[in-house]
């Protein structure tokens, strides 16, 4: 998702820097992680 | 004029030579309030000349509202990946079309084209890259999990 481009999410989702993940609108990540790190937080966002 | 030089195009061409499969990519567009569409149509059909692996499909985010609604794009520009076509040698049968739910939404300029070709790659390996321990804990999911990564180009 383009965060130059959509405005309206950038804001919904707080984007301040990027990479900025955001997962089912209720985990979110900032900057760059170990695979694992990721793969918890889809985890986390599912539960 | 091109967007790509020789260079470039061989340089991507290398990038994606030996696809296993088909990409299909489908974008939606729409010709008003779109900044980028027009420079990101120019871009995919430039890059679907490239490699005859690849196609590109055009539809219009307003009149083809049905077919984006089941694709879950609502923005424009916005990028379906997807593979298509038989399965590689030695895999058993599959389907014609598989979807792994990858979007771009925004033009994909600058680092964002490279997402694009890494997204390609993927689709038409029809493999994650992911490591066995994490594949072994992602199959512990019983619903889909909605991700969303927020990029620009620079």
């Amino acid at each position: 998702v383009s965060a130059i481009e959509y405005p309206d999410l950038v804001r919904r989702y707080r984007v301040t820097g990027v990479p900025k993940i955001v997962m089912n609108d209720a985990v979110e990540l900032l900057g760059a992680y170990p695979e694992e790190a990721f793969i918890d937080a889809v985890l986390k966002a599912a539960a | 004029m091109a967007l790509f030089s020789d260079a470039q195009r061989a340089q991507i061409g290398e990038r994606l030579a030996a696809l296993p499969r088909d990409v299909r990519l489908v974008l939606y567009g729409q010709s008003l309030d779109c900044d980028t569409c027009e420079e990101t149509r120019r871009l995919l059909a430039e890059l679907a000349g490239i490699d005859a692996r690849l196609s590109l499909e055009e539809r219009n985010l307003v009149l083809d509202r049905e077919a984006a609604a089941a694709h879950g794009i609502d923005r424009a520009p916005g990028l379906v990946v997807e593979s298509v076509s038989a399965p590689a040698a030695g895999e058993a049968e599959a389907p014609a079309v598989v979807d792994f739910g990858v979007r771009l939404l925004g033009a994909p300029l600058g680092y964002e084209f490279t997402s694009l070709l890494d997204a390609i790659l993927a689709v038409s390996h029809r493999d994650s890259g992911l490591t066995p321990a994490s594949r072994e804990r992602l199959a512990t999911l019983t619903s889909p999990v909605h991700i969303q990564v927020f990029s620009t180009p620079t």
